[in-house]
């Protein structure tokens, strides 16, 4: 088959970026500041997790502050002091059209914010005046019309016709075919106004089992080992870090992302870190130079390395039993937890003594067969154990154990369930400084009417208890992939780019979109419907794309709808403390770009649906705050204070400019008050009248905690099958502390594509040698055993810029997640979790041989190749 | 500014310390400080009184920073421009670089201050990576052989480069590529360094 698919799918290479060798940054020497009158938008960086508060000023193009106090809206003397918050960087400046008419923009962090206090930042953020379209820079190519695919040629047409297309389509296929013939990948963050649209639309309205979050290949749950122990991943307030004294962070780097979290709470506060991460990061330096540890683990067995430093830990006595006895659960608590829906707890839960005897039993977690997988030298496993829970005296240290992808895109549920437990053998998750927690990824923005409908699926585990149902989401790639999906609606999210096996994706979605054989070749809506019709009758796929750039999917999109984003439209959501804000429109969107609850109401309408007349995103908000109620992001407090003061919710929510409120909300003496933590246990008795019990119990039927059963067992032979042999190395992916996401926004900012012009290989020198490689160099890297979706035994290949570093391991190199183009995802097969159906996307592996040298290598190549550790 | 003023204007300067975010925990930073290195300060020229005596430079000022002959290898030498309150360093870095002048196109000056949050870099100079920090505040690091592009940073600018010109043993300082911490403009807000003249100057950008 390979030969036939590859030559068709040259043809579709035309979005393949070549490398961005020739980039710079073009600099200024000047800035405009915003003068005294300037407005003011609250707002918050559309990024990482964190949500570091952010203003945006705006005034007048022929307008600038003066250098004194009472000529600019800082009230600053220029220059200004160092750690003021009042500088404006180049890159936080920009041109936008306001109300039509040209204005200078600043988008400056907030130092009067409770989250990134002073005016801090990360590069990510500090930069995002970029964001913002302009015609003269690299946002110049925004989408900024709708368009449909006639004759192998996307055309500019009307919102009318584009929506009545879509909406003609997805009735006709789901009347024909059932629910399931319509299908819908989507971000699951990008602004409760959108999610709850969206999940309105396809799980309310149409009621499909065929969807998926932007990072899965499904619709459901993230660090599902965490959540099913009770623990909610966002249940901390970022000061509650500082008075930890250890903190465990499997998986992550805050510094690459979450870097105010880091740089602002973690590293001040002075808690010990242990750090597990496959690479010797400049965070894991600091850790080791601050009294701390850095376990660097071999990709995908920190599983094993959770429950050895437990076991240890409960060979030793060291358990927080106490705290254990009080606060998790027996045999007959975990027997409330409902079967189906609940069957993982019914399944792998345990109690403290049971737990003990199972870890106890399984001689994979003693020290000696923990180091030989993990490489983790044993006596680091011994430092860790007591670091976390060996008591001084009477006093147990406070220890705070966090995780993120690095764990549970690992093996999702055993890596993640061992992290929790080892939490609960610590005392972790239910006070100050004793917390356990999620880092997170994206800001909280997923505000859903209905969540994935998993009584809707027919998949099961072969994991779950005798006699009892173990239902699994759908796996929307495999579904796809089979030819049953009849609408495919792409929301937001770089599906090709962020996928396991993801050329293997590719190849398929292109015969049944693209390279179809029926396509339309009239403007006429009618005989467009018509044809995509047929196309869908004769076993073929019904492409629709809505974002806000171009990107891989664009190459096979039948219609591609212009979204309006951040900056562009009124929208909230939470960020990783629950902090509800608004998000300020403060510049005009580009073309005919619409907000996308606005483009799904469109759609809605025309397939005749009903509750759909929202005249703006504030109707959408105030109607999703009732469904918030009694939940982590329970909001319906803050609506209705607003309308006993007379204002909609969004402005009463500006007015809280960017600090927001705490989720859930509640009243407290007649008072509107946030919520600092959940499954609190110091939350105030006087209080609890106010709450749902969430707020001061876990999350599970008895208001216990589970200890979870995290059974290398799970993924002890996919772990043999996968992992690299001979002259493979491993090939693991993650961030980069320069470059956010996809790159959706980076790619088009010179100063982050000149420190990145291309995706990197990180290699070990001793691995560099033996191949000849040094950095700057064209590498290779390819996978004959990418299995995709669909079971069969695939090629992965991707090419990178070989950078040499001691920050990987011998064995492991390390590369960008989702650089468009170069994705790392191409090289890793479509492995799912047995329990859970998520991707793990960690199992990359691969033959690395150099090919060419790179201009990168010569001085006057912009990307830098000193190791990131320098100093 | 010789190396034993610089030491002593850093010392100066350490009560600046307790009302700034610090990454590095605080023993760290004494710690820093005791052996020697001006290496954990806070630069706090933007804070002078009489600093802004707005007035407004047309054009970058041309001012001599070395002498060919005096540079050694790895020893950076601080001066300050084009105002008198910008301190920089010019440094040969033993390989080449960006805008490098001399025979081995390897001396380059760039700002001290940390495009972050100006939190100063002086002492910061590793000359095993040609690289410019971490800075004390929140570990931002630059290469300088590369101008000054963030190798690990939440710096949204590059290191500002100071343009330089060669005139037989003579380094002079002509222009600066990107805009100095705390200022809205390089040559606004302040006077003019001292030693430096407008004969010779260069056009802004």
């Amino acid at each position: 088959m390979s030969g036939k698919i590859s030559r068709r799918n040259m043809l579709l290479a035309a979005r393949s970026p070549s490398i961005d060798y020739g980039v710079y940054d073009e600099a200024s020497d000047a800035v405009p500041i915003p003068p005294a009158h300037a407005k003011m938008h609250p707002t918050a960086c559309d990024y990482c997790i964190v949500g570091c508060g952010y203003k945006a000023y705006t005034w007048p193009v022929d307008e600038t502050g003066g250098s004194k106090a009472d000529e600019n809206a800082f009230h600053a003397d220029f220059p200004v002091a160092a750690a003021s918050g009042q500088w404006v960087s180049p890159n936080m400046h920009n041109i936008v059209k306001k109300d039509g008419k040209l204005h200078h923009v600043v988008v400056i962090p907030d130092g009067e914010t409770a989250v990134n206090r002073k005016g801090n930042h990360s590069v990510r953020g500090g930069k995002i005046g970029q964001k913002p379209y302009n015609p003269k820079k690299p946002t110049a190519d925004r989408l900024q019309s709708p368009m449909v695919r006639v004759n192998d040629t996307l055309q500019p047409i009307s919102w009318d016709d584009a929506t009545s297309i879509v909406a003609e389509l997805s009735r006709y296929a789901i009347d024909k075919d059932g629910p399931n013939a319509f299908g819908m990948r989507y971000y699951s963050y990008q602004y409760w106004e959108n999610t709850y649209a969206f999940s309105k639309l396809i799980y309310n309205d149409i009621g499909t089992a065929i969807g998926a979050e932007h990072d899965k290949p499904t619709g459901k749950n993230d660090a599902v080992g965490l959540d099913d122990s009770g623990v909610d991943g966002f249940s901390t307030s970022y000061a509650d870090f500082q008075k930890a004294d250890v903190i465990f962070m499997s998986g992550f780097d805050p510094y690459e992302n979450h870097t105010i979290l880091f740089t602002e709470w973690i590293a001040p506060g002075g808690a010990k870190i242990i750090f597990v991460n496959p690479r010797k990061s400049p965070t894991a330096v600091h850790a080791e130079r601050n009294d701390g540890l850095h376990l660097q683990v071999q990709p995908n067995t920190d599983t094993v390395l959770n429950n050895a430093i437990q076991r240890y830990i409960l060979e030793q006595g060291w358990e927080d039993r106490e705290w254990i006895e009080r606060m998790t659960a027996s045999r007959d608590d975990i027997e409330k937890e409902k079967k189906g829906s609940n069957w993982r707890r019914r399944t792998f839960g345990q109690t403290f003594e049971e737990h003990k005897a199972w870890l106890l039993s399984d001689d994979t977690y003693t020290l000696e067969n923990a180091e030989k997988i993990t490489w983790v030298p044993k006596e680091k496993i011994i430092r860790a154990a007591e670091m976390l829970a060996k008591p001084r005296g009477k006093v147990r240290p406070k220890a705070t154990v966090m995780l993120e992808k690095g764990n549970y895109w690992s093996f999702n549920y055993p890596a993640s369930a061992s992290l929790s437990s080892l939490g609960l053998v610590c005392g972790a998750g239910s006070r100050p400084g004793q917390n356990m927690c999620r880092a997170g990824g994206h800001q909280r923005g997923g505000m859903k009417l209905k969540g994935y409908p998993l009584s809707k699926s027919w998949v099961q585990s072969v994991h779950g208890r005798k006699g009892e149902p173990a239902p699994m989401p759908v796996n929307f790639d495999e579904y796809a992939m089979s030819g049953k999906l009849r609408v495919c609606y792409i929301l937001g999210t770089t599906w090709l780019d962020s996928m396991n096996a993801g050329q293997a994706i590719r190849l398929k979605l292109g015969e049944l979109t693209r390279k179809h054989e029926i396509y339309p070749d009239s403007l006429d809506k009618d005989a467009i419907v018509a044809a995509l019709k047929r196309r869908m009758d004769a076993g073929g796929m019904f492409l629709v794309q809505q974002d806000i750039y171009p990107n891989t999917l664009t190459d096979f999109a039948d219609i591609v709808l212009p979204a309006a984003t951040w900056g562009e439209a009124d929208f909230t959501r939470a960020q990783g403390e629950r902090r509800l804000r608004i998000y300020s429109k403060f510049c005009d969107a580009p073309g005919e770009s619409k907000p996308d609850w606005w483009i799904l109401a469109q759609v809605a309408k025309k397939m005749g649906f009903e509750g759909w007349d929202y005249k703006d995103g504030n109707d959408i908000f105030e109607e999703a705050s009732n469904k918030s109620k009694g939940g982590n992001y329970d909001f319906y407090h803050v609506v209705q204070e607003a309308k006993k003061a007379g204002k909609k919710g969004h402005e009463f929510l500006r007015e809280m400019s960017t600090t927001g409120i705490q989720l859930p909300a509640r009243i407290v003496d007649g008072k509107l008050v946030g919520t600092l933590r959940l499954h609190d246990e110091t939350f105030p008795e006087a209080e609890k009248e106010t709450a749902s019990k969430i707020v001061y119990q876990f999350k599970t039927a008895s208001g216990k905690a589970i200890f979870m059963k995290g059974d290398w067992n799970l993924a002890k032979d996919t772990f043999e099958r996968f992992r690299p042999k001979g002259d493979e190395l491993w090939v693991s992916n993650g961030r980069i502390n320069q470059i956010w996401q996809s790159m959706f926004d980076d790619t088009r900012i010179p100063f982050v594509k000149q420190r990145y012009p291309s995706n990197f290989l990180m290699i070990n020198p001793a691995d560099a040698k033996k191949r000849g490689l040094e950095s700057g160099d064209l590498v290779a890297v390819e996978n004959d055993d990418v299995i995709d979706q669909l079971g069969n035994k695939t090629r992965g290949v991707v090419s990178l810029v070989a950078y040499l570093t001691d920050e990987v391991g011998e064995g492991v190199t390390y590369t960008y997640a989702f650089y468009p183009g170069q994705s790392a995802d191409l090289i890793v097969p479509a492995v799912t979790d047995p329990v859970t159906g998520v991707y793990n996307y960690k199992i990359g592996k691969g033959r690395v041989r150099k090919i060419g040298e790179t201009p990168l290598k010569k001085v006057e190549g912009s990307m830098s190749f000193i190791p990131r550790t320098a100093g | 500014m010789t190396r034993r003023q610089e030491d002593e204007t850093a010392r100066g300067e350490a009560d600046h310390l307790a009302d700034l975010p610090i990454c590095m925990r605080r023993r760290e930073v004494l710690a820093a400080g005791a052996a020697g290195a001006a290496a954990a300060v806070i630069y706090p020229q933007m804070a002078a009184a009489g600093a802004n005596t707005g007035s407004e430079l047309q054009r970058y000022p041309r001012m001599k920073v070395a002498s060919l002959s005096a540079l050694r290898d790895g020893e950076p030498v601080a001066f300050n421009y084009p105002l008198n309150q910008q301190p920089n360093m010019i440094v040969k870095l033993g390989a080449e670089a960006q805008g490098g002048v001399g025979p081995d196109s390897d001396i380059v000056a760039f700002s001290v201050l940390c495009t972050h949050m100006g939190g100063t870099l002086r002492g910061r100079y590793k000359h095993q990576f040609k690289s410019m920090g971490p800075c004390p505040f929140h570990f931002s690091t630059f290469d300088l052989t590369k101008g000054g592009v963030p190798v690990h940073a939440s710096a949204t600018q590059n290191l500002p480069q100071i343009t330089l010109e060669v005139d037989g043993d003579d380094v002079y300082a002509v222009g600066v590529t990107g805009l100095i911490y705390g200022y809205r403009d390089n040559l606004a807000d302040g006077s003019m360094a001292e030693g430096a003249t407008m004969d010779g100057a260069t056009r802004r950008g």
